[in-house]
């Protein structure tokens, strides 16, 4: 078993009272999965996934991720785990504005300590592999949507991670760039790397092998 | 990793040009200044330090209780070093003599030296180290010269000056010969005892008994190691006291020879220019500390000012598997980068700008940042420590972002110190408006000076430099053949001497029982107070009909001491208001007195006028007068507008009279000016800084406005879109600022006021600190703030609500 959320409440307080983003969520994932998350705005997607990104803490429950329980470790193991073991895709991309493609790729290794040469020879490959070599001293801005999230997707898996949680990777493209990121998706499942996405779209739902489904922070179904 | 830090920093730092623009000048402008201070600050407190033997070397000062207020002065009678030499055997050796300001001659070249007269004692007790030639017991008192290497070359060139006999030129008929021994080494010009020419002296054996008259001399002794200086001089004063069957009790101290440069202000040292002051030096060092603290706060300021978008890309690092550590080092690692390409600049800008301080302060200094490898490294060390302590909240500030929210667009409130910058701001503001009012006090004090009535008219005055040892009446009479001279006299004051004239003495003050009152006897021509106009009250002025008028005082003294002593001569003598009303004369006119033993009638009462600067109260003077006076300063008054040329015309008469010197010359209102040349300076330093401190503030300025418009985007949208004019968005968002400003303003006026009140004790004669000056500092401070702002806040304003709202 790759994950397993038990009981997870997610809650912030301000004056008006308590508000509840996530309520007692249970679910497990196993290695290779292709998961989808769907449910309509505010329904608790994007914080299910910071939670399982370890970027958030749930407010109660357990996380545990490859048999570490998440919710007890220390900030710095669970920094570790986070830098070994997982990817992030954004819809807006995110990319450093000030960095090239090449650098962008190449930014997680740095915080892998990898040597410079095994560095160079990751980052070839992955430009190869995705035909961006030509464009790997652009900058963010000179590239389309459909190549900045390629580029998003590249810095991902350069440090082959077990999983890739992506936030609605292609609400930002038009269909046909969203179809080939998808396929890309599809693909990397298939070489045996677990995906989480969140997604509103059906079709997109369709490349994953379970759903989930969120409503007012619980799962349906 | 350090390579793709600097990377993005220099990318960054092109992206956003005007702030890093603003932020590199303001951070070097500040290093730069605070790096001309630091030198000129060292260079003061290294002064006589480099003497080898320094911690034996003291100075004699005598103090002198008048009531209960204690006078010190460096002058004393000349034969106390030598006594004490020979008395305690804890003294090692001695010198005595004045720092003279002679010129000497070779070929066709006169150029004036500051000459030192030392004894044999001096050598061993200074390091004069002989480059070449040297000297023997017999050169002193043999009109020998060591000279420095610098007036070597400045007077020979490349010839070989050892054994050249040159004269010294001065106002008096023959030429002296002086024969050179060698050369040395030149003496720092941060020495108080520098000189460009020691002139060995050896007085007679009977001119060293001791008695309480005579010449007063600087006094310099080697004490033995492990001395105790109080004790000795202890024991010195008793024994003084004793030889001397002194009334009083004579009070010596020995002041140590590194301390005399800035701790002499209450010791008379004739109005030696070239002394510092520690007071200056403590205002200086917080000035430049000041300068240090808004660059950096500026360098905080502005870098925070960007963390919406450096805290996405901090975020996005996180993301990326960076643990904030690493972010702290990747922005501590900018921050150390961007104040060394500051430092390189200001290095370079200080190397600039370095002349131009030397010019200011009017000599060269012996310190240097870019020349001595110590303080080289020294330097560069503390520009680290200080950019890693500035760049250290930024670092923290900008790391501590949390991932999910900075993706978000979200930053948490908990992460805004948004007061930290605020009190940030005050504090830059707060110094700004001390050295703004500073700056307004100090010129309106030189104001005050300088339009103040002197007693005397100032303008259209010449005075020819070098005391005249002549009769000069044949001189005078060509002179005043000149259509374009009104008058002319020989005076012993020039007009802006300490001393207000020729010997002064101590009386009992009428006034004050038990307090002492000193009287200034000063001697001059009959013209003397129709050359300097200076009005009468009472009484009339010196007339050459009048017998008791035309006594010479100073032939009869060279014929017989004791006649001159005890004879009421009934000599003619002219006394200032001041004088009068001190010394409680009643009716002045006829009144008798006496002043030095010499007995006369007061002809007249003039008014008061100001020998030296307003530092000093005007003085009691009694003026007596020769008819043909041979020892003084000439004085010229010449007819306005013809100043230049009737001055030419004067210097070919005396060139004629005195071939051989150079004519040195000044008018009366530049050599008064000099007076305040330390004021004057510090007006333009406080002028300088101000300017300097508000330039650096307001660049900050500039940032935060920049920072708070970017947070508030949505919210000035959201006005627009309600309704709001750009003229309220304008004052919703400078509002903020200007309370700030206006906290700083507050807080700072007392400060000023204490501080300044402080200042204005130094001078007898001062104005008063009235509301105006803040008001006028005020409006400044608030005219220039808010243009600085208003760049920001009118951009934001203007700006197209659907822009700022689309992002949401």
């Amino acid at each position: 078993m790759l994950l397993q959320l038990n009981k997870v409440f997610k809650w912030y307080d301000s004056k008006a009272g308590r508000t509840f983003i996530l309520r007692d969520v249970n679910f497990d994932v196993q290695e290779g999965e292709f998961i989808s998350i769907m449910g309509p705005s505010g329904s608790g997607k994007s914080t299910l996934l910071h939670i399982l990104g370890m970027m958030d803490e749930p407010s109660e429950g357990e996380y545990y991720f490859i048999e570490q329980p998440v919710h007890k470790i220390r900030e710095k193991q669970r920094s570790e785990l986070y830098k070994k073991y997982i990817g992030f895709v954004f819809q807006a991309y995110h990319l450093i504005d000030e960095l090239t493609v090449y650098e962008n790729i190449e930014t997680p290794l740095l915080y892998h300590g990898m040597k410079s040469s095994e560095r160079q020879s990751l980052v070839a490959d992955i430009l190869d592999r995705f035909h961006m070599v030509g464009k790997k001293d652009l900058f963010p801005s000179q590239l389309s949507g459909g190549q900045q999230q390629l580029v998003g997707i590249a810095r991902a898996i350069i440090t082959k991670p077990k999983l890739i949680l992506a936030d609605e990777p292609t609400g930002n493209l038009n269909s046909k760039q969203g179809e080939e990121i998808m396929d890309l998706f599809k693909q990397l499942n298939q070489e045996g790397v677990t995906i989480i996405q969140v997604t509103h779209s059906e079709k997109n739902a369709a490349y994953g092998s379970r759903i989930i489904n969120l409503f007012d922070g619980r799962i349906e179904g | 990793m350090v390579k793709n830090y600097l990377k993005i920093a220099i990318r960054n730092f092109w992206k956003h040009k005007v702030i890093s623009a603003v932020n590199l000048l303001g951070l070097t402008l500040g290093l730069t200044a605070c790096l001309l201070i630091t030198t000129y600050i060292l260079d003061e407190v290294s002064a006589d330090k480099h003497w080898s033997k320094k911690n034996q070397l003291f100075r004699l000062v005598e103090v002198k209780q008048n009531g209960t207020a204690e006078e010190k002065s460096a002058f004393l009678i000349s034969h106390v070093a030598n006594t004490l030499h020979t008395k305690f055997p804890e003294v090692e050796a001695y010198t005595r003599g004045n720092h003279l300001e002679w010129q000497f001659k070779y070929g066709n070249k006169t150029i004036p030296a500051k000459t030192w007269a030392v004894e044999s004692g001096a050598f061993p007790m200074f390091d004069f180290h002989f480059l070449e030639g040297g000297i023997s017991s017999v050169d002193f008192n043999n009109n020998t010269l060591v000279i420095s290497q610098k007036y070597a070359q400045q007077l020979f060139g490349k010839e070989d000056p050892v054994g050249k006999i040159i004269p010294r030129v001065s106002n008096s008929d023959s030429p002296e010969p002086f024969k050179i021994a060698g050369v040395i080494e030149n003496i720092p010009t941060n020495s108080h005892l520098y000189a460009d020419v020691l002139f060995l002296k050896k007085y007679a054996a009977s001119y060293d008994e001791l008695s309480l008259f005579g010449n007063v001399y600087p006094q310099y002794v080697l004490l033995n190691e492990n001395v105790n200086p109080e004790k000795l001089a202890a024991k010195a004063s008793a024994y003084l006291t004793t030889l001397l069957k002194s009334e009083t009790k004579i009070r010596l101290a020995f002041q140590p020879l590194q301390e005399v440069h800035l701790k002499s202000h209450a010791i008379d040292n004739d109005g030696s220019d070239s002394l510092g002051d520690m007071q200056y030096i403590y205002l200086f060092s917080v000035i430049a500390v000041f300068l240090l603290l808004l660059a950096c706060i500026n360098y905080v300021n502005l870098t925070t000012a960007q963390s919406l978008q450096r805290g996405r890309e901090t975020g996005l690092r996180k993301v990326l598997g960076a643990n904030r550590r690493e972010v702290i080092w990747q922005f501590l690692i900018e921050s150390v980068g961007f104040f060394a390409l500051c430092w390189l600049l200001s290095l370079w800008m200080y190397k600039l700008t370095l002349p131009v301080l030397y010019t200011f302060i009017g000599k060269p200094l012996t310190i240097n940042f870019t020349q001595s490898i110590p303080l080289f490294l020294c330097l560069a060390l503390i520009t680290f420590l200080v950019s890693i302590l500035t760049g250290i909240y930024p670092a923290l500030l900008l790391s501590s972002y949390k991932p999910a929210n900075v993706l978000k667009g979200f930053f948490g409130k908990a992460n805004d110190r948004g007061n930290l910058r605020r009190v940030l701001v005050v504090t830059q503001f707060f110094v700004s408006t001390l050295l703004i009012v500073a700056t307004i006090v100090v010129y309106k004090q030189l104001y005050f000076i300088n339009h103040k009535n002197l007693g005397f008219y100032k303008d259209n005055l010449l005075h020819i430099e070098g005391w005249v040892d002549k009769d000069v009446t044949a001189i005078k009479h060509e002179i005043l053949q000149n259509p374009n001279v009104v008058s002319m006299t020989i005076s012993q004051w020039g007009p802006g001497d300490m001393t207000s004239g020729g010997m002064s003495m101590k009386v009992p003050d009428p006034l004050n029982a038990g307090q002492a009152a000193t009287v200034y006897g000063l001697g001059a021509d009959f013209d003397f107070l129709k050359t300097m106009q200076i009005p009468l009250k009472e009484g009339r002025d010196f007339d050459m009909s009048y017998a008791a008028d035309r006594i010479n005082i100073d032939s009869l003294m060279q014929l017989d001491w004791t006649k001159y002593e005890t004879t009421d001569l009934g000599k003619s003598l002219i006394i200032n208001e001041t004088g009068a009303r001190k010394l409680g004369l009643k009716n002045p006119i006829g009144a008798s007195i006496q002043f030095n033993g010499m007995k006369g009638r007061i002809i007249g009462v003039m008014a008061d006028y100001h020998s030296t600067s307003f530092h000093n109260e005007v003085p009691i003077i009694l003026l007596r007068a020769n008819a043909h006076y041979s020892y003084g300063y000439p004085l010229i008054r010449i007819r306005p507008g013809k100043l230049a040329e009737t001055t030419a015309q004067i210097e070919s008469i005396w060139k004629k009279h005195f071939p051989d010197r150079q004519f040195d010359y000044t008018y009366v209102d530049d050599r008064l000016e000099k007076l305040y040349m330390n004021e004057q300076q510090l007006g333009k330093l406080f002028g300088y800084f101000s300017a300097l401190a508000i330039f650096i503030s307001c660049l900050g300025l500039i940032g935060l406005a920049a920072f708070a418009t970017e947070r508030r985007t949505k919210e000035i949208g959201i006005r627009k879109v309600l309704g709001a004019t750009v003229a309220n968005i304008f004052t919703l968002l400078s509002k903020d600022f200007l309370k700030l400003i206006l906290i700083a303003f507050v807080i700072a006026i007392p400060l000023s006021v204490y501080l300044m009140n402080q200042w204005l004790q130094k001078f007898a004669y001062r104005i008063e600190i009235s509301w105006w000056i803040f008001a006028l500092a005020g409006v400044c401070i608030m005219g220039v703030a808010i243009l600085a702002v208003s760049f920001q806040t009118i951009k934001a304003a203007l700006s197209n609500p659907v822009n700022s709202l689309r992002n949401e």
